[in-house]
């Protein structure tokens, strides 16, 4: 496995009962690279995923995050990650302020550095007038800006996100990209998953396309169009065609 | 009316029944749909139970003749009893099942009448109530019957009738809550007012047994010397009615009617404004919460117990399920404190309570921590130890445990040091019993709004805290006698039971 790559993923596979959601599926995604990770519904995204971010625990197969293996020292590969779900994971009855105080102590965050990185994110996702207020009025929008503050302030090397962009409204779309993309001009590895193809199209350095668990495809967008028999010029028609092929193979 | 009952209702109807028969399963632990035979076998099985404890409890019952006034006035008190309790029962259920719900975006945007979801509704808190009233007195009125004579069946409709007027006056109480105390607050003051007459009434069912036959004695004379008075006749028509008296029976079958349809047609209209402001709560104003100097940390630990404390405290539904969950058994508390300070029993009766109590509230606020954590696998990405993340909870719980236990601990050490000295371990192994086997036998929820602990906690998980309570109370009461062998007997048959409430734990599938 390389030291280099932000993931290594290796032969990864999980069974429920008789279905096998991740079938030996091999991923590499290098160090300060925005992937992202897209498939058709079931395709075994968000469990693969999930085992990356220490949330399941794979039937076989290997991870190493950042170098650091994922099985054999969770504690530790977990110090360098941070997973966004699509639903938010915030309490409602904690506010702004007090969850990110929360997450930070859970990640042992210097509390002068907590403060610090704090306040610039709720200035940055303009949650300062309602970070004294609690979540549960909040909208989904709101809640999945909260959430992604929580998944910032550790400062994380490998940061995931499952349809980040839910419930968020055009300006704050765009805002939440932008604040990834700075992310990722730092160094930050950033992997997502999102069924709008014109973000991943727009955003991502490298795309994979995952299905039935394994990935089929993968590539920068360039390479995509090259490498497949569509004549299309977008990610969509890319997409549709590789999934056409692998559901006809 | 022909709306109400058209096609569209009954589909509303199917739809009730069939929540309402999985809010069932859900009681019983059920993890996939109940089948009705099931529930038909549960049912059969309950009341086997209920007609046995009532052929034992009629066994050692007197002679029940109707013209004697002592029969009349014990039978009115219990009645009343039972009516406090039915309103209480509904009016719990009135404020879930009429602005608790979250489904009115769908029946306003449906093509029904408002009044049928209220007619719906209503027949749902008076289907509950009935249910919960009739499992306990049918098989009583029934063998009543078989045994003393035909009459008692009058008891039947009288139950009915019962319910129909708790439930319209529930529902009134409810939407004059809402009026004054809005929505989000009703839902919480319904069910503490529920708890408290619950309370009043295990609290008057006790009072015989503290203060003697006196107060009743007085009662029976009262009604002696001055039968046909007004007030009398009143107050005894249910009993009178219940003893097949069937021109009392009409009557209360009348008022009951008559309220019943004074409810549904006086509070329609503000049923459907209050339900548009009950789908409409969630969007309320965010309320602001005051700035705590207490800081997180720079500990995992330290900032989970902290989270787990103040996410607790913070939530009155969740908080008035456990003390309402507790609040039964402080009669049981204030009967044993009255009899230990009039010299009847002494300090060592309070323990086992004692401990059961602080069980119980370690076990309820286990369930809120599992329930009421909506980001649950926020700790789970977080890079610490699996094993912290439990001690963290149980410390948490066991703090706020622990200072529900304090004050009647220190005062037990005041009055019986050896007993209170024996109640800090029993407490100790209780709440620790207590959030044990809830963490491993509570079903993790996804948090929905506001869950109720008796509609989603099974009873398996209840009975089973209870029974590793009674267990830890087994093993100390020896120890306040002095005898140490059978404390240590019971002490294994404790150990005994956790290790196979252990063992019988469901396994994660992750």
């Amino acid at each position: 496995m390389s030291g280099h790559d932000a993931l290594v993923v290796r032969g990864l596979v999980k069974r429920f009962g008789g279905f096998t959601a991740v079938n030996s599926l091999d991923l590499n995604v290098r160090r300060g690279e925005l992937y992202a990770l897209l498939g058709p519904n079931g395709a075994g995204k968000t469990t693969s995923l999930r085992i990356v971010a220490g949330l399941l625990s794979p039937d076989a197969g290997e991870i190493s995050i950042c170098g650091i293996n994922r099985l054999r020292d969770p504690v530790a590969a977990k110090r360098v990650v941070a997973w966004l779900p699509d639903e938010p994971m915030v309490y409602d009855k904690l506010t702004p302020v007090e969850y990110l105080d929360f997450v930070a102590g859970l990640w042992q965050v210097e509390p002068a550095a907590t403060k610090r990185r704090r306040n610039a994110l709720l200035e940055t996702l303009d949650l300062t007038r309602v970070a004294d207020q609690r979540c549960e009025g909040f909208s989904k929008g709101m809640r999945q800006k909260v959430a992604l503050a929580g998944a910032l302030i550790h400062e994380p090397e490998l940061l995931i996100l499952d349809e980040p962009l839910t419930g968020l409204d055009a300006s704050m779309a765009r805002h939440v990209k932008e604040l990834l993309q700075a992310r990722v001009a730092t160094g930050v590895t950033v992997i997502l998953t999102t069924h709008i193809l014109e973000v991943a199209e727009r955003l991502s350095d490298r795309i994979g396309i995952i299905r039935n668990g394994k990935l089929v495809c993968e590539g920068t967008m360039a390479e995509l169009r090259d490498g497949g028999s569509s004549q299309g010029s977008t990610l969509e028609d890319v997409f549709l065609d590789v999934v056409a092929r692998e559901e006809a193979a | 009316m022909m709306d109400l009952v058209s096609g569209a209702t009954r589909a509303v109807l199917a739809h009730e029944a069939r929540l309402s028969l999985r809010g069932i399963a859900d009681m019983a632990g059920a993890k996939t749909a109940m089948r009705p035979w099931r529930i038909a076998g549960v049912l059969a099985v309950v009341s086997t139970i209920i007609f046995g404890v009532s052929h034992l409890l009629l066994m050692t019952a007197s002679q029940l003749d109707p013209a004697d006034p002592r029969v009349q006035i014990t039978l009115t008190i219990n009645l009343a009893f039972l009516f406090v309790l039915m309103v209480s029962a509904a009016l719990d259920s009135a404020a879930y099942a009429l602005y608790a719900r979250g489904d009115y975006d769908l029946m306003f945007s449906a093509p029904l009448p408002p009044q049928t979801v209220l007619l719906v509704r209503a027949l749902n808190v008076f289907g509950f109530t009935l249910a919960k009233a009739g499992l306990y007195g049918a098989p009583m009125l029934i063998l009543l019957a078989v045994q003393r004579g035909a009459h008692w069946l009058a008891g039947l409709p009288l139950i009915v009738a019962l319910a129909l007027s708790a439930t319209a006056i529930a529902i009134g109480l409810a939407m004059g809550m809402v009026r004054l105390i809005g929505i989000r607050s009703t839902r919480v003051a319904a069910q503490v007012a529920a708890a408290l007459a619950g309370l009043l009434v295990l609290v008057m069912v006790q009072w015989e047994a503290i203060f003697g036959p006196g107060p009743k004695d007085a009662l029976v004379a009262g009604y002696i010397a001055n039968p046909q008075s007004l007030g009398w006749q009143l107050a005894t028509l249910p009993a009178r009615a219940m003893t097949g008296d069937s021109v009392a029976l009409s009557g209360v079958v009348a008022c009951a009617v008559l309220m019943a349809v004074l409810m549904f047609v006086g509070l329609a209209e503000s049923f459907v404004r209050n339900a548009v402001l009950a789908a409409g709560s969630a969007a309320t104003a965010p309320a602001r919460a005051r700035r705590s100097r207490a800081s997180f940390g720079t500990s995992p630990m330290a900032a989970l117990m902290l989270k787990e404390r103040r996410i607790i405290l913070r939530d009155p539904w969740l908080l008035s399920q456990i003390l309402m969950q507790c609040i039964f058994l402080i009669p049981v508390a204030a009967v044993t404190v009255y009899r230990v300070a009039s010299g009847a029993d002494d300090a060592s009766a309070l323990v086992p309570v004692l401990i059961v109590l602080c069980g119980q509230i370690a076990g309820g606020l286990t369930w809120i921590a599992l329930s009421a954590d909506e980001a649950s696998e926020l700790a789970l990405t977080a890079p610490m130890d699996p094993r912290l993340r439990a001690r963290a909870r149980i410390g948490a719980i066991s703090w706020l445990a622990v200072m529900f236990a304090a004050p009647p601990l220190m005062l037990l050490l005041v009055f019986d040091a050896w007993a209170g000295l024996v109640s800090l371990l029993g407490v100790a192994c209780a709440i620790i019993c207590g959030i044990l086997v809830n963490i491993w036998h509570q079903p993790k929820l996804a948090r929905t709004g506001m869950i109720r602990r008796r509609m989603k906690s099974p009873i398996s998980v209840t009975l089973m805290e209870l029974l590793a309570l009674m267990m830890v109370a087994v093993a100390l009461w020896p120890l306040l006698a002095g005898d140490y062998l059978a404390a240590m007997l019971g002490t294994l048959l404790a150990v005994a039971t956790m290790a196979v409430l252990y063992a019988a734990r469901p396994r994660a599938s992750a």
